[in-house]
């Protein structure tokens, strides 16, 4: 099938192929019964006639025979009034054969049948005054020759039935090709509407219902594909619209995040020239303030202006320290360890600042966890963050604890979590969502990237911190990192 | 008394380094680049150097 006629094209020429087919068989067989009528009705009215016809003039002929012979014995001229009966039916049978002659042949034949017959009439007529004169030219020889040209026009009238006879067959046999000639044509037709309709029905099944079945497989896998198949697509393709629309509107969500993000990019930038700027000179004020400081000596109230500012500048560093660290991560220096060892480390490392603020810490670790690939030191920092901004979050005297788990997620494989809990006084449900963002912070003091920080680098390690908190009860940081191989 | 060579660009920061070095008693050498240290550092015996990683020129690495 040539490629370049469309489908719709190829099935309309096929249906109006069967129509065209199945149409004129119609009309081929009205007009056979018609002809068959004609031929039948040719053959009834003409031939058989003509046929009758021919008879009747031979057996006219037939009859004139014996009424010389019969005169000839008694000398009854009733028998010469009969013959004059028989030779007037045979005339008016002649004409009427003559006025229904169809064809060149058929007169010729009546020519020649009238010109023997009248040779006859002539010879039996000259018999007859022969006879009645007592002429001696009456022979037995004369009457041999009428028998003889009796026997020549009745063999003309055979002829002439034998003709009627024969266009009767050829009319018959003509019906019989035309009726064989119609047997083909009809059997053509079948095989074509059947071929046709094959045709058709392929077409149908391969162009339209196997690709609508494959669709509706594609875009439903799960959907059932027995049974209709354009009711099936139709619902498939409801479900992808709902789909299109949930993608549409994750989609202007995510571009709303992305937006965000490029912001908080340009931000960070920003943000990490002006640190890389200020840290020079803010060493240089550093250290000079150092040198001051044992140099002079001072009263209390100048002691305590000179330990604010140093507190001050501490304060400084760290935030520029901070900028720096948010707008250039560390490369990851991943190694096979536990998380556990981590933890161990971070509580050993906190362990000054943690007696500062008050705060005691509780580890609940059924044994240690599995081996993750992730760097110690990135690791550590998490913690020494998420521990940061719960001990500031409990101000004084609060408790940290931390429980160490192994979990089994269906979607995300094995995991080990750590869960850092505070009682402190919680995060409210309206800034849950903004607390891992770059830059967002509840403390006076706060840059807001120590947990943005923490998140990213978690990230990074295929993980991810989740954040559970109630308000007025604590908050809960769950950080999961994946057992399986590492994904940067 | 040990040596101490100092390598930044940033006059301020040297300067600084320099003061506090010397309060704390030791021989101090000052370079404002990788260039003008290479030699310093080749030519005498140097106990410490503090080098600026990022410099103009030739860097701390």
């Amino acid at each position: 099938m040539p490629r370049h006629f469309t489908l719709r094209s190829r099935i309309v020429a096929m249906i109006t192929g069967l129509i065209v087919v199945t149409i004129s068989g119609a009309f081929v067989l009205v007009w056979y019964t018609h002809r068959t009528d004609d031929i039948l009705g040719s053959l009834i009215n003409r031939e058989i006639t003509a046929f009758q016809t021919a008879e009747e003039l031979e057996k006219a002929l037939i009859n004139q025979k014996g009424f010389l012979s019969y005169y000839f014995l008694d000398g009854d001229p009733e028998w010469i009034k009969q013959l004059g009966e028989y030779r007037q039916i045979f005339k008016d049978r002649l004409d009427q054969a003559n006025s229904r002659a169809s064809s060149e042949e058929e007169r010729e034949k009546i020519k020649t049948i009238e010109k023997d017959y009248f040779f006859y009439v002539e010879l039996k007529d000259r018999l007859l005054s022969l006879h009645k004169k007592a002429d001696p030219g009456y022979t037995s020889e004369l009457h041999k020759e009428v028998r003889s040209q009796f026997m020549e026009v009745l063999k003309r009238c055979d002829e002439f039935k034998g003709l009627h006879r024969q266009m009767i067959s050829k009319t018959w046999e003509q019906s019989i090709l035309l009726a064989r000639t119609l047997r083909a044509a009809a059997f053509s037709a079948i095989t074509l509407v059947i071929l046709l309709g094959l045709i058709l029905a392929f077409f149908i099944i391969r162009q339209i219902l196997d690709p609508l079945k494959r669709l509706t497989l594609a875009t439903n896998p799960k959907g059932s594909s027995g049974g209709d198949e354009v009711k099936a697509l139709s619902t498939s393709v409801q479900g992808l619209m709902r789909d299109m629309d949930k993608t549409h509107l994750e989609l202007a969500r995510s571009r709303e995040t992305l937006l965000q993000s490029e912001k908080m990019a340009l931000i960070g930038k920003l943000a990490a020239g002006t640190a890389h700027s200020i840290r020079n000179p803010l060493t240089s004020v550093k250290m000079r303030l150092f040198s001051l400081g044992r140099a002079l000596s001072l009263n209390t109230d100048q002691k305590e202006d000179f330990q604010v500012i140093s507190e001050e500048i501490r304060h400084i560093d760290n935030i520029v320290q901070n900028f720096l660290e948010f707008s250039r991560p560390p490369k990851l220096k991943t190694q096979m360890i536990t998380p556990s060892e981590v933890v161990d480390l971070t509580i050993q490392l906190m362990r000054h600042r943690l007696t500062n603020y008050e705060v005691d810490v509780i580890l609940e670790r059924d044994g240690t966890l599995p081996q993750v690939s992730a760097d110690p030191e990135q690791l550590k920092e998490v913690m020494v963050n998420i521990f940061v901004n719960a001990c500031e979050a409990m101000e004084r005297g609060g408790i940290i604890r931390i429980k160490e788990e192994e979990k089994d997620d269906p979607e995300r494989g094995r995991t080990a979590v750590i869960k850092i809990s505070d009682n402190g006084p919680g995060i409210p449900a309206a800034l849950q969502d903004k607390v891992l963002q770059p830059f967002f912070t509840t403390k006076e003091q706060g840059t807001g990237l120590g947990l943005s920080i923490a998140a990213r680098i978690v990230e990074q390690h295929g993980g991810w911190l989740d954040i559970i908190s109630t308000e007025g009860k604590g908050t809960t940081f769950v950080i999961s990192l994946p057992v399986k191989e590492f994904v940067q | 008394m040990s040596t101490v060579l100092i390598v930044d660009d940033d006059d301020q920061l040297r300067r600084s380094f320099e003061k506090l070095l010397l309060e704390e008693g030791y021989k101090v050498i000052c370079a404002a680049s990788g260039e003008a240290a290479y030699p310093i550092v080749c030519g005498q015996a140097v106990d410490l150097t503090i080098l600026d990683v990022r410099l103009p020129g030739m860097d701390g690495l």
